[in-house]
């Protein structure tokens, strides 16, 4: 009888709690897309822009960054997921490159991706360019030497004690054999 | 102080059950029980004292019983109970102040959806010159976009309120209606500012705009996307609402 109850307690409060979790999750899971791509289809849409060719893709802990090509415009977006262990992903947004000046050795765009990171986004103009090295304040530096469609991607945790969000000081890049062809302040 | 027969019987029998909050409950009971079968007596002619003293001989011996009802009612047991008993009253309570708290905020957001802006807010009525309503539309992609009314104010500004439509996106971005180029009928470009937006409707502003231009042209041409409108304006009115 005492058993009964305590079974039958039990049942209510997951039914209460399971309640509780559509009550506070159901709106988000209805707003996000079931793939990084979908997601990011539907971002170019509502950016009234693409369809794109896809040509870069990298996950990260907690979304994926997507490289894209349409016609002479490169874009960079950070598609973040909704929930930790769903496969669920919210709206993104697209940061379209059509300020990347083709003139320059290596044109870039920078700026945080998504809460505590940082990431630069570019092109590489000039064949001659085998690396291409992010430096950051405190001296260490992210290196990228395979470029898809000439476009590249460094992405770091920017928070330091020292220099706050903003830790990045210059970006290099450098031929075959190691001379720097291209330097420029961020 | 005297005490019934009945009262001394439940009495022995619950000093055998260790799990005090289950004994209101089982006294209740077996008094319910006992006195059924005082009045089942009393009905054949018994006097109560009689009765009452037939049906508690009948009910065995105390301590034994309450032996057997401290085995079902464990005080492992009867404290789980308790305290999933707590929880489920938390959480029903926790669900009403939700409910009631949350009851205000959806309606307003709900009405907060449904409306446009607030053109007495926004634009007041004395740097109002005119207000025109204006029946323009054009497609971007899926998306229907809306020009409903034209507001020209005294001092040279003139916005424009509107709406967007598409049932394919989840999101409407209002971004790209900065990118709409504005220019009069001489080829003049003018600065606009996306004022201010809600999920649907949107109010762009164009900064002294010449009053003696006829129209207003917007342009749209990015991303192999485009779109040209002229919106007649009035020359030569004022103070019309």
């Amino acid at each position: 009888m005492n058993l009964k109850k305590i079974i039958k307690n039990i049942f209510i409060i997951a039914f209460l709690l399971l309640l509780l979790l559509i009550f506070l999750y159901f709106p988000d899971y209805k707003d996000s897309f079931p793939s990084a791509m979908k997601s990011f289809r539907q971002g170019e849409k509502s950016g009234y822009y693409g369809p794109s060719k896809v040509v870069y893709r990298e996950k990260d802990v907690e979304g994926e960054y997507i490289l894209s090509v349409y016609e002479d415009y490169y874009s960079c977006a950070y598609v973040e997921k909704t929930f930790k262990y769903l496969e669920r992903y919210k709206n993104s947004l697209i940061y379209i490159s059509d300020e990347l000046d083709p003139l320059k050795n290596v044109s870039f765009q920078y700026g945080p991706s998504r809460y505590g990171s940082f990431s630069v986004f570019g092109k590489v103009n000039d064949e001659s360019i085998a690396e291409v090295r992010l430096f950051l304040k405190d001296g260490s530096f992210i290196s990228k030497k395979d470029f898809t469609e000439s476009l590249f991607l460094i992405y770091w945790d920017s928070f330091s004690q020292d220099y706050g969000w903003m830790d990045a000081d210059y970006l290099e890049a450098y031929d075959v054999v190691g001379q720097v062809v291209f330097k420029e302040k961020i | 102080m005297n005490q019934s027969k009945t009262d001394n019987f439940l009495d022995d029998l619950l000093s055998k059950v260790k799990f005090k909050f289950a004994r209101a409950e089982i006294r209740k009971e077996l008094e319910d029980h006992i006195e059924g079968r005082i009045d089942y007596y009393m009905e054949r002619g018994y006097s109560r004292d009689e009765a009452e003293i037939i049906a508690v001989d009948q009910m065995g011996d105390p301590f034994q019983i309450g032996y057997e009802l401290n085995q079902q009612h464990k005080p492992v047991y009867g404290w789980i109970i308790l305290l999933t008993n707590f929880i489920i009253v938390m959480i029903l309570m926790f669900y009403i102040m939700i409910f009631i708290l949350f009851i205000p905020v959806g309606i307003e957001s709900g009405l907060y959806k449904l409306s446009k802006f607030d053109l007495s807010e926004d634009h007041s009525v004395e740097n109002l010159e005119y207000e025109m309503d204006i029946y323009e539309s054009t497609n971007l992609d899926s998306t229907k976009i809306n020009f409903e009314k034209v507001i020209r104010k005294k001092n040279g500004d003139i916005n424009i309120i509107g709406s967007l439509k598409d049932k394919s996106l989840k999101h409407l971005n209002m971004n790209f209606l900065r990118n709409i180029k504005v220019s009069d009928s001489e080829g003049r470009e003018y600065y606009l500012r996306l004022k201010e937006t809600n999920s649907k409707y949107f109010d762009l502003e164009i900064e002294d705009f010449p009053k003696n231009q006829e129209e207003i042209i917007l342009s749209y041409d990015r991303f192999n996307r485009n779109f040209q409108l002229i919106i007649p304006l009035r020359v030569g009115e004022s103070d019309e609402s």
